[in-house]
């Protein structure tokens, strides 16, 4: 459902359309605990259910994965493995435009927790989940934004990933980012 | 301290020894380290330097430099200079817990004859060694994320992407930062070609400032002849004047002034478009210039309007637009307004609004209106106004 433009598409004498963008990058680290960072501009995705800022892994929900989507009005957390998962959802969503700042917890045992800061305002969070075994695999090594695969596509402009081993503050992500 | 044995490797297989493997265990992953590249690049200047010419070979091969520290295994540490000297593969794993994460590489420097340095803070008390290597990956790509090993993935917008999957099947647009006084020139990328698209800050008024990556889900423009306002698609109605061949936010000159002369026609230029499935909000954008001043301010308070009417009249998204100085200042005639506009090159700025619900399939009435009087949709008013690509998504 298109509640936002989108970037603009030329036409002639029939309708255009403009195909979907698809990223990912490998990534080799196992799931541990860990911060992932991402600093993005707002531009639709939490309107839309189920789109993924980010996401480590697959499609396969049997599989281990640790992904930041929307509920299609928040943003939301989720870390699965091969039988379960556990998700934590924030309270407030970000505003079409906003600069936004997501810092996703992956604790030791295997808990979640999401902080969300825009504009540069202090950090909000969520609850921190219940816990659920660490996968000892990703579903795949990859590592996507925007979507997963052909799926959960979004609208984001973004600008910085980090992911650091470990619990971290959006403070510290900050430093390790260079955004502070 | 807080070092341990075995954070770190060197691996490699020499043929001259009996092992399957050689292992030289580090209690810390390489330090002090820093990107480098070799190439072969030949200079030619002229005598005054006011002429410069570099010849290169091929794209080189990309280095990484860092130092062994607390090295307790000084043979260990010397065979593995010995093994660099002969040419031998040797894999860095920077993080034994993450050993995926393995560089393939060639010894650069030092080759034998070397002799290893006493460690600068564990040498003389301990006996403990330090050198600097520098490797080179067999595929001479870059090393990616050897920094710290508490870091598991970095990437930041403008960034490396050659060991990223990207694919969009056809072109896309985004906002360039060059040539337009940093307020973005609009801009195609190509197929495949992932966008750096330039931001500002909140607001959206200013310059943009910095790079992002920008990522979409599909989306169609059912508006035509979005860059053709001459097209004998959009029909000129009440007596409008379209002037095409204008300045465009592209740095073209496919834009299109349009002009509404009198206070009695009710000067439009309106397409037929064909709304497909499914049923759902839609959203109407364009870009907007102010038109001339001897026109604009004719008629007091007249305003544009880009407007989307159901083929029976009925208006489902209308954008009344003011002026103040170069600026627009919107009003919600029909449907939800959306952020603030967006400035672009040359005094131009993109504007948007989606409807307040559904919109069915079918046929629909795009106007664009320079001057459409005081209120409501009435056509009294008296202007002209610069326009460019409508989109409706």
């Amino acid at each position: 459902m298109p509640l936002f433009p989108s970037s603009y598409i030329k036409t002639a004498a029939a309708a255009v359309q403009r195909v979907r963008d698809q990223l990912s990058f490998p990534f080799t680290a196992r799931p541990q605990a860990m911060t992932v960072y991402i600093r993005f501009v707002e531009l639709g995705s939490v309107q839309a259910n189920l789109s993924r800022v980010i996401h480590i892994g697959n499609t396969a929900t049997t599989l281990g994965r640790l992904f930041i989507s929307s509920n299609g009005s928040f943003y939301q957390i989720t870390h699965g493995n091969d039988t379960s998962s556990q998700t934590a959802t924030l309270a407030a969503a970000p505003s079409y435009g906003s600069l936004v700042e997501l810092r996703g917890v992956l604790n030791a045992n295997g808990s979640v927790l999401l902080g969300q800061s825009v504009a540069g305002a202090a950090e909000t969070t969520t609850a921190t989940s219940a816990t659920l075994s660490m996968s000892s695999y990703w579903g795949t090594a990859t590592i996507w934004f925007n979507s997963v695969g052909a799926s959960g596509v979004g609208f984001v402009a973004l600008r910085d990933v980090k992911i650091v081993a470990g619990v971290h503050t959006m403070q510290e992500m900050r430093v390790w980012a260079g955004t502070d | 301290m807080g070092v341990f044995r075995g954070s770190a490797a060197l691996l490699w297989v020499d043929s001259d020894d009996q092992t399957t493997e050689r292992v030289l265990l580090l209690r810390e992953p390489l330090r002090e380290l820093r990107p480098a590249h070799q190439q072969s690049v030949f200079v030619a200047e002229s005598l005054d330097q006011s002429q410069r010419q570099i010849f290169t070979v091929g794209e080189g091969a990309d280095e990484l430099v860092g130092k062994v520290r607390y090295a307790d295994d000084a043979q260990g540490l010397m065979d593995f200079i010995k093994a660099g000297s002969k040419l031998r593969t040797v894999t860095y794993v920077p993080n034994l817990g993450d050993a995926d994460r393995r560089y393939a590489c060639y010894l650069i420097a030092p080759l034998s004859p070397t002799a290893l340095g006493m460690d600068a803070d564990a040498g003389v008390d301990f006996g403990l060694l330090e050198v600097e290597i520098r490797l080179r990956k067999t595929d001479r790509t870059p090393f990616a994320d050897t920094w710290k090993k508490d870091l598991l993935f970095s990437w930041r917008a403008g960034g490396r992407m050659e060991e990223a999957t990207f694919s969009r099947a056809g072109v896309a647009s985004y906002a360039a930062l060059a040539g337009g006084g940093g307020y973005g020139t609009l801009s195609t990328g190509a197929a495949a070609a992932a966008r750096t698209h330039w931001m500002s800050t909140a607001s959206s008024k200013g310059p943009r400032t910095f790079p992002t990556l920008l990522l979409e889900e599909q989306r169609t423009n059912f508006a035509l002849q979005s860059e053709n306002l001459g097209s004998a698609t959009w029909t000129k109605i009440g007596g409008l004047i379209a002037t095409t061949g204008q300045a465009d936010p592209r740095g073209g000159t496919g834009a299109a002034l349009i002009n509404d002369n009198t206070t009695a026609n009710g000067g439009t230029a309106r397409e037929t478009i064909n709304i497909t499935a499914p049923s759902t909000i839609r959203v109407l954008s364009g870009f907007i210039r102010r038109g001339t001043t001897s026109t604009t301010v004719l008629t007091p308070n007249s305003r544009g309007v880009l407007r989307l009417l159901t083929t029976a009249g009925t208006q489902r998204i209308g954008i009344g637009i003011k002026w103040s100085s170069d600026k627009p200042v919107l009003t919600v005639e029909t449907g939800v307004a959306i952020g603030v506009p967006e400035k672009w090159r040359g005094g131009w700025w993109r504007i948007q609004q989606r409807s307040t619900g559904n919109l069915t399939t079918g046929n629909y009435l795009l106007d664009w209106i320079p001057a459409a009087g005081t209120t409501g949709a009435g056509f009294s008013g008296k202007g002209n106004m610069y326009v460019f690509a409508a989109q409706v998504e």
